[in-house]
């Protein structure tokens, strides 16, 4: 068991800077997960940590150890690729049994140890068949099998679930999650879905264009983002976010004001980014809410409808959960509680 | 009478291939038949057996098999084969893919282009380059040694049968080398990675991983370079198979016998056996594949 802390790591493919000096600190037995959008780096990160990329500056560690100029093998390392990567031409059994193999582990000693990880994770009547027989979700499961019995101090995982269709994937990330509990073994999981970043981690960091944008658990990534890209990254339908500048304690974009209290601890006039997630506004009618405007698409969902109102020819998306009956053009209002909303200054920050 | 899903009629498929298919059996079909048949008599290129040919029924046939010479070229191509075929084109060409696989810099496109430009090279270009390259006093090589004190050694003398296997290797390590690239461009990158980070050191990576996922790739090559390196007639233009027979492969000793001896019928039972050898490797080939095991 370790923690992982990089600090102040870059890594430059010709032009593009892939990581941007990132610093973390992954604590011992941590599940963390990196959170961007294509290209933001994850993998390169979770490379840089597995050691197939070397960093051009910067420090990992491992443990106590420093290991940014470590050969993959000796930091302990076990990773989970996105295709698995498991080979074809081998059983189930010696996929798994390939790592301990090649440390020459005596044979019964693998036997065993097959054996007991294959019964964890409930693979043992597939052990002899070869990974073109068996299903997408069990591939996940030996792959993860084939990194647990290396007793790796950090699991690394690359988009894991990613292959799978939607219902395997969450019970894949309930299984996965609940084996890295029971292991404790720190997880290091890169994925670019925010679902699954919030329901798996313990923590969260996200990242843009190589750059750390907010690293915190999964609540207060939700609750409070750091600044405007995190708080419309995260979140489904994503936040709505509005741009104009802050006048007094009033928001402002054209037609479009509202009141956000008395400290926002912007300079007046400065320009501003407004956001109010959809679940935090509440559909009245016409009247009884803050906000006037007219409905201009309803997308059912089963259990909930998204509802897009003009409020001053702002389009706000808007979650209903009853399966109320409304009208396109329909004259409604807006509800929300002054503290659901979120400021962010013209650099984008948080600012209440 | 069409077949349902398909654009053209059984008889309009055969209309429209039937000129292949006539071009085919008139430069193709009937030469090799008609090769056959010569092994059956006595033709010669000159004198009255060029006009008046007996049929010998299968008389050249037990000649070639109490022929030294045909033992020695058998010997000869042989050796030359596994020398410039297997080791040489299959298995250098295999190293250099290998070592070239995960290189990204310069070095891969230098190697490839040096390994095509060898490829594409007209055959008596490159073949005269080699005679240069060799030359007991003038060549590069024998300049090369003396400078380190060696030499001069007469190469296409004394040593002919490895100057045509070094020539014919250096000729086609490029068609192997591009055959096993495209192979391994074909593996994800994370079969080799996981290994990286399991600590697998090249050998096994090789052993457990890329000999295996390769085989078939592998076996192909092995069949077209020994059919390709045994029919080959460019050594000639090196060594004309001397001196003394020493690296007279099977086709240098069919022409001989064809075209020096001017008996075109022995020359013509002398490719059969030729024919029936590369269809025995063939047939192995095949089984071989069969036999493969499949995931
Ligand atoms: N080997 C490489 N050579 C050149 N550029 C690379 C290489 N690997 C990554 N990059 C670049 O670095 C940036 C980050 O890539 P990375 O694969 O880490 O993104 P990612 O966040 O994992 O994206 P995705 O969600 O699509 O997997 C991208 O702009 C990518 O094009
Ligand atoms: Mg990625």
């Amino acid at each position: 068991m370790a923690e992982v802390v990089l600090e102040k790591v870059s890594k430059v493919f010709g032009a593009a800077r892939a990581v941007d000096e990132v610093s973390l600190e992954v604590r011992d037995g941590e599940f963390f997960t990196l959170l961007g959008p294509s290209g933001c780096g994850k993998t390169t990160t979770l490379r840089l940590v597995a050691g197939l990329e070397l960093a051009d500056s910067g420090t990992i560690r491992i443990g106590s150890r420093d290991v940014t100029r470590v050969p993959p093998p000796e930091r302990r390392i076990a990773m989970v690729f996105q295709n698995y990567a498991l080979y074809p031409h081998m059983t189930i059994a010696e996929n798994i049994s390939y790592p301990l193999r090649l440390r020459k582990v005596p044979a019964d000693a693998i036997a065993r140890k097959v054996g007991a990880v294959a019964e964890k994770l409930r693979i043992e009547p597939l052990l002899l068949r070869m990974p073109s027989q068996i299903s997408g979700g069990q591939q996940q499961r030996v792959a993860v099998a084939r990194a647990m019995v290396q007793d790796p101090q950090v699991y690394l995982f690359d988009e894991p679930l990613s292959n799978l269709d939607f219902k395997l994937r969450l019970e894949a990330r309930r299984f996965l999650k609940h084996i890295q509990r029971e292991t404790g073994v720190t997880a290091l999981y890169v994925t670019h879905d925010q679902t699954e970043a919030l329901a798996l981690s313990d923590r969260v960091a996200v990242l843009k264009d190589g750059r750390l944008m907010q690293v915190a658990p999964p609540e207060e990534i939700y609750r409070r983002p750091a600044n405007a890209f995190v708080a419309g990254f995260v979140g489904a339908p994503a936040m709505n976010l509005v741009e104009g500048e802050v006048l007094g304690s009033r928001f402002i974009s054209g037609k479009f004001r509202v009141e956000v209290g008395g400290e926002p601890g912007l300079a007046s006039g400065a320009g501003a980014t407004l956001g109010i997630r959809p679940e935090h506004l509440e559909l009245k009618p016409a009247g009884a809410g803050a906000l006037a405007g007219i409905i201009d698409d309803v997308e059912p969902q089963g259990h909930e409808q998204i509802v897009t109102v003009l409020v001053n020819e702002v389009p706000l998306l808007a979650r209903v959960i009853e399966t109320q009956r409304l009208k396109l053009g329909e004259p409604v209002s807006l509800r929300f509680d002054p503290s659901a909303l979120h400021l962010f200054g013209p650099d984008g920050n948080r600012v209440n | 009478m069409s077949t349902p899903g398909l654009i053209l009629s059984r008889r309009q498929t055969f209309a429209f291939i039937s000129p292949a298919f006539a071009i085919i059996a008139v430069f193709l079909v009937f030469p090799a038949v008609w090769a056959l048949y010569l092994g059956l008599t006595d033709l010669e290129l000159t004198g009255i057996r060029a006009v008046m040919p007996e049929f010998v029924g299968l008389s050249n046939f037990v000649r070639v098999f109490q022929d030294s010479f045909f033992y020695n070229a058998l010997k000869i191509s042989l050796v030359f084969v596994f020398g410039s075929g297997i080791i040489g084109q299959v298995g250098l060409g295999l190293l250099l893919a290998l070592l070239m696989h995960r290189e990204k810099s310069w070095i891969k496109t230098l190697v490839a282009a040096s390994a095509i430009a060898a490829w594409i090279i007209p055959d008596v270009v490159v073949a005269y380059l080699w005679v240069a390259f060799l030359d007991s006093d003038f060549g590069l090589l024998n300049r090369g040694l003396k400078l380190v004190g060696l030499g001069p050694v007469n190469w296409l003398f004394h040593y002919p049968l490895f100057s045509i296997i070094l020539f014919n290797t250096w000729r086609g390590t490029a068609f192997s080398m591009l055959l096993f690239s495209a192979a391994l461009q074909t593996l994800p990158p994370s079969y080799l990675e996981t290994a990286d980070t399991l600590g697998a050191s090249a050998w096994r990576r090789f052993r457990d991983i890329i000999l295996p996922l390769l085989k078939t790739t592998i076996l192909t090559d092995v069949l077209l370079i020994t059919l390709w390196t045994f029919n080959v007639f460019t050594p000639f233009l090196l060594t004309g198979g001397g001196p003394s027979f020493r690296s007279e492969i099977l086709p240098i000793y069919v022409y001989r016998t064809s075209f020096k001896y001017f008996k075109l019928g022995y020359g013509s039972a002398i490719s059969t056996v030729l024919l029936l050898i590369n269809l025995a490797f063939a047939l192995v080939y095949l089984q071989a594949k069969r036999r493969q095991k499949k995931w």
